[in-house]
Formats: structure tokens, C-alpha cells, sequence
């Protein structure tokens, strides 16, 4: 039900700035989801093709690239994938961190499209 | 015909972020403070804004509600005995409020009229997450 809307959001997006761009088709949609956006990967792609009928990205492949979340931890001054979202502790020295520097994301990364 | 790419870069629910923005300057403009309460299903939103709106409107503060749902304004009616302005957003199915949402609910009301304004989500602390509505502040029921 949410990725549906999320679908339409992202087709809507994308197919304003196709237009915009002059296309004529759009073969390919990129996309970054983060872990922490709530939106799953394969719902989405389920619901893409939905939300896509009918508008100018009918038919074009939607590409998911899924970002682990990545924190700051203040003890090894540095940047630290988590394995998980459950635990916000850095994986090496096991300080608490909070600081979110990746994994938020939702976003259109590129298109690719035919242009005359 | 030539292939190319076009970088974008930009957030799938940007439409909803710039709309959002738009409503919180109108929030600031008209200096009401406003919250988003978002919970599980049947935790007591309204519960406690039924208690926390009698208790403003009988101190004289100024408090209105937008209040979500998927369907029945039952809700709006249950708040609305506190005397504050409350309307109802029914969202036929849809999870979770959205800006635009909020903006057409708002027609007609003299935001500078309200200290503070709630809205309650619907009951999902899922989809909710992702959208902003221009709030000052997201709170979270549980018990």
C-alpha cells in the first residue's frame, strides 16, 4: 500500500523530468533506497509497473540500489557501515552512534532516455 | 535518436517535501505550532487528544485539529466536543497523510486564529515516517 504511493511519486517525478529533457522514451529508471526510508525493494518493483502503465516510463526497467545504513562513530572518528538497523552501535568498537550519515535516501538517481 | 542520461538526484517524495515547506512557512507566518501525533493503530491518539484539547480549550488557549482516517469521521466527531475546530481528513485506504492533504483541509481556516494546531495520522507508524507535513514536531503515542 505504501510503495504503491511511493511508486506514484517516483513515476510522477520521473516523468516530468523525462519530459522536460525532451524524451521521446525512457529506458531505465535508477533509484537509491536507504534502510532506513521504509520502503522495501521488491514491493516496490511490484508496484512500479502499476503505477507506470500509461505514463511515460511505461515500460522502462527500474533499478534498486539498496544503501546499508552508515553512521559516524565518535570514538573511531570515522564512518561505519551498520549490519543491521537494529542495533545503532558501532560494529567495531561498539560505541552508541547516532549520527546518521547514510541510509535515509529515497531518491531518483538518473534516467535514461531517448532523445531525437 | 541517441540514448543519454539524465542525472537527477532528486528525492521521490520531493513534491511532498516542497509542499510540506511551503506549509511550514505558513505555519511560522501565522505563528501556530503545530503537531504531527503518529501511532500503532489503537494506542490512544485520540484519546489523548480529546483530553489534551478539552484541557487547552478550557484554559483559553486557541487549538484546532486536523484529525486522519481511513474512512467515518468518527474521530472528528469524538474531538470536536471539546469545542476546538477539528476536521476530518478521510483518506479512502490510503496509510498515511500527506502534504497536500493538508493544505486542502486547511481552506478556509484562519491559521492566525490558532497557538496550536494538531494532527493526528492515521494509525500506522510505517508509512507516516516517510511524509512530511510541515510540522514543528512528530509525536509519538504508545502506552
Amino acid at each position: 500500500m505504501h510503495e504503491l504511493s511511493i511508486a506514484h511519486g517516483l513515476v510522477e517525478a520521473a516523468s516530468e523530468a523525462a519530459r522536460e529533457a525532451g524524451a521521446v522514451k525512457v529506458n531505465e529508471v535508477r533509484v537509491r533506497i536507504g534502510a532506513l526510508s521504509g520502503v522495501v525493494a521488491s514491493a516496490l518493483l511490484f508496484c512500479y509497473d502499476i503505477a507506470a502503465a500509461g505514463t511515460p516510463l511505461q515500460g522502462a526497467r527500474l533499478l534498486i540500489t539498496e544503501l546499508p545504513v552508515v553512521v559516524y562513530c565518535p570514538h573511531c572518528e570515522a564512518e561505519v557501515e551498520l549490519p543491521s538497523i537494529q542495533l545503532f552501535c558501532c560494529p567495531v568498537c561498539d560505541t552508541p552512534a547516532a549520527a546518521i550519515r547514510q541510509g535515509r535516501e529515497m531518491e531518483i538517481e538518473s534516467l535514461e532516455i531517448e532523445v531525437p | 535518436m541517441s540514448t543519454r542520461v539524465l542525472e537527477i538526484r532528486k528525492g521521490v517524495l520531493n513534491k511532498n517535501d516542497l509542499l510540506a515547506a511551503g506549509l511550514r512557512g505558513r505555519f511560522q507566518a501565522a505563528g501556530v505550532t503545530v503537531f504531527n501525533l503518529v501511532s500503532s493503530p489503537g494506542a490512544g491518539k485520540t484519546a489523548l487528544l480529546e483530553r489534551t484539547l478539552r484541557t487547552l480549550i478550557e484554559e483559553g488557549r486557541r487549538a484546532a485539529a486536523l484529525v486522519g482516517d481511513l474512512e467515518t469521521d468518527n474521530d472528528a466527531r469524538r474531538l470536536a466536543a471539546s469545542g476546538a475546530p477539528v476536521r476530518q481528513i478521510m483518506t479512502h485506504g490510503c496509510c498515511h497523510l500527506d502534504a497536500n492533504m493538508i493544505s486542502t483541509h486547511l481552506e478556509g481556516w484562519d491559521l492566525a486564529a490558532f497557538d496550536v494546531l494538531f494532527i493526528e495520522n492515521v494509525g500506522n507508524l510505517v508509512c507516516p515516517a516517510g511524509y512530511d507535513l510541515g510540522e514543528d514536531s512528530r509525536a509519538c503515542c504508545s502506552r
